[in-house]
């Protein structure tokens, strides 16, 4: 039999080697082991923090604490104990929409456990009529606070209140930026607050003679709830504007500060660069519709580990909600203080909502929500509530992308809840604005819903 | 006095010799003053023989069946009484006195009136110089001393007459009231009846003595097979058997109980080692040997009995006439020393056949060597090859670069990163994994442990247990031994020495090209290493190397591939392919190709036990596709078209790189003499690129980790870049003279254009490596960051187990419970199932998310001390952690990582701890395969003629 020739042989080997490449089709490489938390189960315990003024400061607060209907598979009612942080709280049954008043002495706490921790929601409310709005969220500890805004001036002063609701101490540190880099701070690290108390810092016993200031709270130990009541005035002889600082988990490339009041004497965007890198600053107004640079603002630039303020008076337009957005490509923090002639409001950058938020409202101001859409359209329904649970007024908003958007929740309503539908992005805020006077904002956060559930798996190192 | 002298001849189809024992005997200086035969039914003819020569009254009859002692006492029965002076001179059929043995043997008993019994020389009958037994005496185990050596020759040196425990009964003059009174042992009908007969005179208080001068010259027809009786049986047997007799039922009572289990161990070692030598036989015998003899324990208590009444002297002044205790082992290491110098002495020849066919470098074919060849007369020797030769400094240059390239992986720590884990303290780590069926890891796990744990854990005790090093040596050193296996290959397939030391440099950097080293791929590099080797093994199954060679490379293969395979499972179903094309390709020697073929990829199977069978139902099938090393994810990347034509499986060297070797191989094709060598590499490329093909389209987990991940393919190119390799070497060898001997045309610039490019392709490679160093992933480094009070802990007891947490709420956590300080190599095969760990896995949810007490407390159920988040801590995490009863607050290492002790004390009650009973057998079949795959594989013991 004639052998086959090896130039045939050559050829199919050949031929075969380049099929085998070309026929290759090399699988991508795995995803990063990285993936979002999923969402679990309802949360089976909430523990929120309301807290007070020192004591002496003359303001009469409401502290009311609510259990929000229309979280999607929550309709349970449930107990809540409600009192100060140091104990001896009392336990009340609370109906599912209703919201009820608690005493506001102690640095109260609301804490529920089982069908009540799904949906807890509260604030502290400060009024003088005709003069100033204050409002608060009633918060849930954490490990990380940072507030932008704080003063410890002659016309401009910051008290830090900090609650412990575990049962084990929390250790604090505490970090101060102002306009010229880290201030220099002494004893503020390693402090202890121990369990079941509240600690409260005035500023200015920190960062002395400083008119703006942002605020880190880092718990290197067990968590803390955190927040900052500030007082500020424009002069000497203006009248003392009271405002709770909005609080922001940490720096982000992209805020929304939403819930400006529509009106203002003076606006003024305060950009807190705790980084050590200098941070360029892209300031956009988010309008009814749409996002446009404001003109006459130019390139805004934040040293590393310095605070800037950033005059905005006049470059925003009046008579409509809007927000203001900061990019940056490195982490930043921002609120924009807006005073009028009796008041300031203090707005903070809101996060975008993972699930139903609810504020409170203050009998005798006009409140207004303002929500601005991400990049694509956003769709947000919302409703508002007596005290009672009865539902007095709703409306669906769809928002054009990073467009702002306000909704009026009417009269007689004691309480918002917002929903957000579908897949676009919204933040929000609810600006308070009273009759004879006094503004107020307080950025909307999801409510307690359903746990987190961080995506967990075995290493292998 | 008068002395009387009976010569006894005891025969049995002994006319092969008679004629000349006959004669020996009628030429006697002194004769014997009687002589009778005794002819034991032989067959031939002897009798009529015997009958002619010594009358037909001096020969008597026995059965077939008698033993020599037997015969001897039927001989006697037919004498007259004993006479006061009357000697018995006993002689075989098959030994031949020497004129005046006798006399010599009488001047002796005359002088010394106290000697019984009086032995000649023996010496072998058909050289008649060399010396068999000047005396004999028996050693501790049974072996028959003639302190002689082996070949000894008879130069006059053994000339003093002395004492002995015994002289063989061939030529053995004996007082015949002694012999009848002791008479020789019925129950050693052949063997050991003279040295027990020695032994019972010399208890008796009867001298037995040597008498040098006296020659009988002797065939041992029945040692040597060359004479079959009734009686004989197997000789080997019966020597054995007849010497644990001797021995135990002379022994002195008191060592008796030892004796016996000194016996017995001994006789089971040498039958293992008969087998270890491949002596099967041997080994049976041995073993019948002694059964023959330890299951009939009443021969023994009644030759014990039979001995007490003839004793008269004790123990102790015999003992100097029995062979030193230290003997047996000074045969043993004899023994040991004849094999080493043996496998020197076939090493040395195979060196002189090497350099024979370098020679002369046209021939290409191996073949006998030349016996000038053998002894090179400008030889330099083994020095001076070293200095001299081009391989000397090309090993001194890769090591040299290997230096180099390692200049950030010294100083303190351990290698690891990429796929590799840190190596653990000791080898006896690898070894307590790889033979462990429970393995007390995260949450328990039986799993089997990956094969490669075996051949690291006998490579680390070889380097008195530093696994550190020897994972230091594979991946620093891996080229410059990775070119040392393929040089010893590219010498035995091409006849150019330039060609091989070319193909052994472009082949030993494919470690670091590829960049298996700097990823960390053990697997990768170890097989790059041990793939010429098997390539090398697999040669010698081809036609025309004979059946004994063939049998045995088949199992050289098997071991080699089992290796190969052990790191790189994958290796296996690339040799069922290339077996494939093989038999596909033998024609007409398919049936023996089939065997030496399938028995390595069969036994292979074997040699990765419990591996191969267990892996599947705990790691998963795809288990069997990843490499020894860490899967990592992360390393791996798409695998372009470039890649896989130039062989670039990760982040290596640039491509360009390698475009000499690519571009030698395609051109190896076209040189007509060389292509059918040529042809077969290339179809171990094609082989590679289709496995890679197939393998690089999907991704696979197994059941510890299951992110499905592209595998790393870094062996398949690793084969399809060695195979070019060795297929431009083919046609490199001589091309010189090829390129300058033909008639000017195209080829000429275009060959020579290639040669440059592939003779520039390795040194590049090689400068490349220098600059850029081993490092990568791969990096020195501590082995943990978990606090060393946890891991103290953990060591002390391993219930005191660490979770460590990392990652972060946004992206994710990964745990691992450490038991121990860090992973180590090895572990992460045995690590168990995600599966296994659900519950954990729910837990450690549970601590992310929104813990309570009630899930602290499940974890100190399930062996959890310590909870450990390395930085940069999550700081959610870390708030949770801190504000759960339950844990406290422990020290920590640094500023941002976080560390929490549990309050309850660990326990571990919910581990899943259930050892394989299955496995002790599955590893006992494995040892046993290695050993009988090893003992095939060894060289034969007879050469082939």
């Amino acid at each position: 039999m004639r052998r086959p020739s090896t130039a045939l042989a050559v050829v199919v080997l050949v031929l075969a080697a380049v099929a085998a490449v070309l026929l290759t089709r090399p699988a991508a490489p795995a995803a990063p082991p990285a993936a979002p938390p999923s969402v679990g189960r309802l949360v089976s315990s909430t523990a929120l923090a309301c807290p007070d003024q020192p004591p002496g400061s003359g303001v009469s607060p409401t502290v009311r604490v609510g259990l929000a209907p229309g979280l999607p598979g929550v309709h349970r009612s449930g107990t809540v104990e409600t009192g100060p942080v140091s104990g001896g709280s009392t336990a009340r049954a609370l109906s599912r929409g209703s919201l009820v008043t608690m005493p506001a002495d102690g640095g109260p706490e609301a804490r529920a456990t089982g069908a009540a921790a799904a949906g807890l929601f509260g604030a502290r409310t400060e009024r003088v009529p005709g003069k100033a709005v204050a409002v608060t969220p009633c918060v849930a500890a954490r490990a990380r606070w940072w507030f932008t805004g704080a003063g410890a001036g002659l016309d401009h002063s910051s008290t830090l209140v900090l609650a412990n609701l575990d049962p084990g101490p929390a250790v604090v540190d505490l970090r101060v930026l102002g306009p010229d880099g880290d201030v220099e701070t002494v004893a503020t690290t390693g402090i202890v607050v121990a369990p079941h108390t509240v600690r409260r810092f005035a500023l200015a016993d920190l960062a002395p003679q400083t008119d703006d200031l942002a605020l880190s709270v880092k718990a290197e130990r067990g968590r803390v709830a955190a927040s900052v009541t500030d007082a500020f005035r424009q002069r000497a002889t203006a009248p003392t504007g009271r405002e709770w600082l909005s609080a922001s988990e940490q720096p982000s490339r992209d805020l929304t500060v939403s819930g400006l009041p529509v009106k203002a004497q003076r606006r003024t965007l305060l950009v807190a660069n705790p980084s050590e890198l200098e941070a360029v600053l892209d300031v956009r107004v988010a309008g009814r519709s749409g996002t446009f640079t404001p003109t006459g603002l130019g390139e805004v630039t934040v040293g590393p580990r310095a605070i800037l303020p950033v005059d905005l008076t006049g470059l925003l337009p009046t008579g409509e909600p809007v927000a203001v957005r900061v990019t940056s490509r490195t982490p930043v923090l921002a609120m924009v203080r807006s005073v009028d002639p009796t008041d300031t409001s203090d707005a903070g950058a809101a996060d975008p909502l993972t699930g139903p938020a609810a504020a409170v409202l203050v009998p005798g101001t006009t409140a207004s929500v303002q929500l601005t859409a991400g990049r694509s359209r956003a769709h947000v329904g919302l409703t508002s509530y007596a005290a009672s649970g009865r539902r007095v007024h709703s409306a669906r908003l769809t928002i054009s992308p990073t467009a702002t958007a306000a909704w009026s929740p009417g009269a007689g309503a004691a309480y918002v809840v917002v929903s957000p539908r579908g897949s676009g992005s919204v933040r929000g805020a609810v600006s308070y604005g009273g009759g004879g006077g006094g503004v107020a904002s307080v950025p909307l956060g999801a409510l307690p819903g359903r746990e987190l559930r961080p995506r967990v798996v075995p290493g292998l190192r | 006095m008068t002395t009387l002298v009976t010569a006894l001849l005891v025969s049995h189809d002994g006319d092969r010799w008679l004629a000349a024992v006959l004669d020996g005997l009628a030429a006697q200086t002194r004769q014997p003053d009687r002589c009778v035969a005794v002819d034991t039914a032989s067959t031939d003819t002897g009798p009529l023989l015997l009958r002619q020569r010594l009358g037909a009254d001096a020969v008597l009859e026995a059965p077939a069946t008698s033993g020599f002692g037997e015969a001897v006492a039927h001989g006697l029965s037919g004498l007259p009484p004993a006479e006061e002076h009357e000697w018995v001179w006993l002689l075989h059929d098959d030994s031949a006195p020497a004129p005046d043995a006798l006399e010599r043997l009488l001047v002796v008993a005359g002088d010394q009136p106290s000697v019984s019994v009086l032995g000649p020389t023996l010496r072998a009958w058909p050289s008649l110089r060399r010396l068999l037994e000047v005396g004999v005496t028996i050693s501790g185990t049974g072996g028959r001393e003639t302190g002689l050596e082996h070949g000894e020759h008879d130069q006059g040196q053994h000339d003093r007459v002395r004492d002995v425990l015994a002289v063989n009964t061939a030529g053995m003059l004996v007082r015949r009231s002694l012999l009848e009174s002791l008479g020789l042992d019925p129950r050693l009908p052949l063997f050991g009846n003279d040295i027990d007969f020695g032994w019972r005179a010399a208890r008796a208080g009867e001298r037995v003595v040597v008498v040098p001068d006296a020659v009988v010259f002797h065939v041992e027809a029945a040692h040597r097979g060359l004479r079959r009786t009734p009686v004989t049986g197997r000789v080997r047997r019966g020597e054995r058997a007849a010497a644990l007799y001797v021995l135990l039922v002379n022994a002195p009572p008191v060592t008796l109980p030892l004796r016996v289990v000194r016996l017995l161990l001994g006789s089971l070692l040498r039958a293992l080692g008969l087998l270890l030598v491949r002596a099967p036989r041997e080994a049976l015998d041995e073993l019948s040997g002694l059964a023959s003899t330890y299951l009939r324990p009443g021969r023994v208590v009644a030759g014990r009995r039979a001995r007490r009444g003839t004793a008269k002297v004790p123990h102790r002044e015999v003992r100097h006439l029995l062979a030193p205790a230290w003997v047996p082992y000074r045969r043993g290491l004899d023994l040991v020393g004849d094999a080493v110098s043996r496998g020197a002495h076939q090493a040395g020849d195979r060196s002189a056949a090497r350099r024979a066919r370098h020679v002369e470098p046209a021939a290409t074919e191996t073949g006998p060597v030349p016996a000038e060849a053998q002894s090179l007369p400008d030889d330099p020797g083994v020095l001076g090859r070293l200095v001299a030769g081009p391989v000397a400094w090309t090993s001194a240059l890769l090591v040299l670069a290997a230096v180099v390239a390692a200049r950030d992986l010294v100083g303190h720590g351990t290698l690891q990163g990429g796929a590799l884990l840190p190596a653990p303290d000791s080898a006896l780590d690898w070894w307590r994994t790889y033979l462990g069926s429970e393995h007390r890891i995260g949450t328990g796990s039986s799993a089997p442990a990956a094969p490669y744990l075996l051949p690291m854990a006998v490579a680390g005790t070889v380097l008195v247990g530093r696994a550190w090093l020897l994972v230091a040596v594979l991946f620093l050193l891996a080229v410059p031994l990775a070119a040392w296996g393929a040089h010893r290959f590219l010498l035995r397939v091409t006849a150019s020495r330039p060609a091989s030391l070319w193909g052994a440099v472009a082949y030993g950097v494919l470690p670091v090209v590829t960049g298996a080293v700097q990823g960390g791929r053990l697997g990768t590099v170890v097989g790059t290493l041990v793939l010429p080797w098997l390539a090398h093994a697999a040669l010698f199954l081809r036609a025309g190397e004979s059946a004994d060679r063939r049998a045995r490379a088949a199992w050289r293969t098997a071991l080699w591939l089992g290796v190969l395979a052990a790191f790189v499972p994958v290796a296996w179903a690339m040799a069922v392919l290339v077996g494939l094309v093989v038999l596909v390709a033998a024609g007409g020697d398919r049936t023996v190709m089939s065997r030496v073929v399938l028995t390595p990829l069969v036994a292979v199977l074997v040699l990765l036990l419990p591996w191969s069978l267990a892996t599947w139902s705990h790691q998963g099938p795809a288990a069997a596709l990843f490499e020894a090393g860490l899967p990592s994810p992360h390393l791996a990347r798409a695998l372009g078209r470039w890649d896989l034509v130039l062989g670039r499986p990760g982040a290596g060297a640039p491509l360009w790189l390698s475009t000499g070797v690519l571009l030698a191989a395609l051109a190896a094709l076209l040189r007509p003499d060389t292509r059918r060598a040529v042809l077969r590499a290339w179809t171990v490329v094609v082989v590679a690129l289709a496995t890679t093909a197939v393998l690089a389209s999907s991704t696979f987990s197994t059941s510890s980790s299951t992110t499905d991940q592209p595998l790393w393919m870094g062996f398949p190119l690793v084969v399809a870049q060695a195979a070019g390799i060795a297929a431009a070497a083919l046609a490199g060898s001589g091309i010189r003279s090829r390129l300058t001997g033909a008639s000017f045309g195209w080829r000429q610039p275009v060959g020579a254009l290639v040669v440059v490019l592939a003779v520039l392709t390795p040194l590049a490679s090689v400068l490349w490596w220098a600059s850029s160093g081993s490092a990568g992933a791969l990096h020195r480094g501590s082995g943990s960051d978990v606090p060393t009070y946890m891991t103290d802990a953990a060591l002390e007891a391993p219930v005191n187990g660490v979770l460590v947490l990392r990652g972060s709420t946004a992206s994710g956590f990964r745990y691992v419970l450490l038991r121990q300080p860090g992973m180590r190599l090895g572990d992460d095969s045995v690590l168990p199932s995600a599966a296994a760990q659900s519950r954990l896995t729910a837990y450690v949810e549970d601590l992310a998310a929104a813990p309570t007490a009630a899930e602290v407390r499940a974890l100190s159920r399930l062996g959890v001390a310590f909870v450990y988040a390395p930085a940069p801590a999550d700081a959610a995490l870390a708030a949770h952690l801190d504000s759960v009863s339950g844990l406290s607050r422990a020290s920590a290492t640094g500023r941002s990582d976080r560390a929490w002790q549990l309050d309850s004390p660990p326990s571990d009650e919910d581990l899943h701890l259930a050892a394989d009973r299955s496995r002790p057998w599955l590893l006992l079949v494995q040892g046993l395969a290695l050993g009988v795959a090893a003992v095939l594989a060894a060289p034969s013991r007879r050469r082939a003629a």
